[in-house]
């Protein structure tokens, strides 16, 4: 009986040994795979939920697009990637002929960064597509304008100069009595009822803005 | 047996009453029930290995079960991502546009335009009273709060009452004219006017000084007045397509 026993208890510890060794040793790391890679793949599904939701948003905005590349040119008219000089003159030459004040000077400075322009930059909207996109360097350009012309006259320049095709913001604003330089009137009360205005603004540009920024989208 | 049953029955005995002889030694007897023993530990044993064997082919099907799922959802992704791709100009559209009309808000944001404060200028310029000298300077608002301010109203007038918080109505550049009235009133008829516009608070004059134009006797004066934030266009402020 003493070998019976032995017997049965050396086959209880085996089959406990092939029990416990076999789960460990195989059946558990293999569940262990399997739950890492069901948490791999359920992880790969909401990703792929996001992306749905990504590429949903993506194909309405698509639809809009060409109103963003309006926009887009618009405001790059508005604020150019050089200091477009030449055009801001005839603008202002134009504006100036065509409501009767005479410009007398113009003074543009050198361009100089705006504080805190440097980055210039936002995420699309919606949050889904974090894709950041670039303005460019934001520089001003101080300008000082003399115009000599009636009350009115100013007014209109001024309404002009704000409805410029280019961005271009007054900051200050004299008005004296004082007649046009190049037309001297003999009498006095044509020069008083003439301005002499010192007009100072600031026009924009923007360096470094990505070219691909206002290229059209072949879609 | 079947014999000795029937003539058992013949006989009308019973077998139970015969007795039963087992001559195999029992050492014989002993050894078989050991080895059924042991093959049925043995069976035990295999029976444990088999258990085994199915725990591991079942995890095995859990984890190829797994890898096709991580499979497929691995290969839906990269269809999905080179379809997001195909509409990277999209993104990339709508953050250059993001961006610049930030960069436009930032540089014209706070534009202030005077031509319509000449034009309402020339609207409320009392009959008694002419502008010489008109300055604006536009400074950046200051977003702070900071306790009402008693508007003095000009020589000769009433109580001076109180201007609107400037938490509200906070300067965002000052006014500055000279000119010229008949009178001190008319001076005070003048401040009335500015104070009367909501883009002008704390009209202010530093001078009123009588003098003579010919034989008429006048009043040279000097005034000045903060422009609110109501002078703010807010054209380019606004949201990106509002």
């Amino acid at each position: 009986m003493d070998k019976l026993k032995q017997w049965i208890a050396f086959t209880v510890v085996g089959v406990l040994s092939v029990l416990a060794g076999g789960w460990f040793l195989l059946v558990s790391p293999k569940h262990s795979d399997a739950a890492a890679l069901r948490s791999q793949a359920a992880q790969q599904v909401s990703a792929n939920a996001s992306l749905q939701t990504q590429l949903a948003m993506l194909k309405a905005q698509a639809k809009n697009l060409p109103a963003q590349q309006a926009k887009l040119a618009a405001v790059a008219a508005k604020i150019p990637d050089n200091p477009a000089l030449p055009s801001l003159v005839r603008a202002l030459t134009k504006a100036a002929d065509q409501t009767g004040v005479e410009l007398v000077s113009l003074a543009p400075s050198q361009p100089i960064p705006v504080a805190g322009g440097a980055t210039a930059t936002a995420v699309a909207p919606g949050g889904a597509a974090p894709v950041s996109g670039s303005a460019g360097q934001l520089q001003s350009i101080g300008l000082v304008l003399n115009v000599v012309g009636g009350y009115f006259q100013v007014e209109q320049f001024l309404d002009s100069v704000e409805n410029l095709s280019r961005a271009m913001k007054v900051t200050n604003f004299v008005a004296t009595p004082g007649g046009n330089p190049l037309k001297p009137t003999a009498g006095t009360t044509a020069t008083a009822s003439t301005l002499s205005t010192t007009v100072t603004g600031t026009v924009y540009m923007a360096t470094g803005r990505p070219t691909t920024a206002v290229a059209p989208v072949g879609k | 047996m079947t014999v000795l049953t029937a003539e058992t029955r013949l006989l009308g005995t019973s077998v139970q009453l015969l007795p039963r002889v087992n001559l195999l030694p029992p050492e014989i007897a002993e050894r078989r029930q050991f080895r059924r023993i042991q093959l049925a530990l043995g069976s035990a044993v295999l029976a444990s290995v088999g258990i085994v064997g199915l725990l591991v082919l079942s995890a095995s099907h859990g984890v190829a079960s797994a890898q096709g799922d991580l499979d497929t959802a691995t290969q839906q992704k990269q269809v999905l991502q080179r379809q997001v791709l195909t509409y990277s100009n999209v993104t990339s559209v709508y953050s250059a546009a993001t961006a610049a009309q930030a960069q436009l808000t930032q540089a014209m944001g706070d534009e202030v335009r005077f031509s319509q404060l000449l034009n309402d200028l020339s609207l409320s310029v009392p009959s008694n009273v002419w502008l010489s000298n008109v300055a604006y300077t536009h400074t950046p608002p200051v977003a702070t709060a900071a306790a009402a301010p008693v508007v003095p109203v000009a020589a000769g007038a009433a109580t001076p009452r109180v201007a609107a918080p400037a938490a509200v109505l906070s300067p965002v550049g000052t006014f500055t004219v000279t000119g010229v009235a008949f009178s001190h009133d008319d001076v005070a008829t003048w401040l009335e006017s500015v104070a009367g516009l909501k883009t002008y608070v704390n009209p202010y004059f530093s001078t009123s000084t009588e003098a003579l134009l010919g034989t008429r006797k006048i009043v040279n004066f000097s005034s000045t007045a903060s422009l609110t934030s109501a002078a703010l266009s807010g054209r380019y402020a606004k949201p990106a397509g509002g």
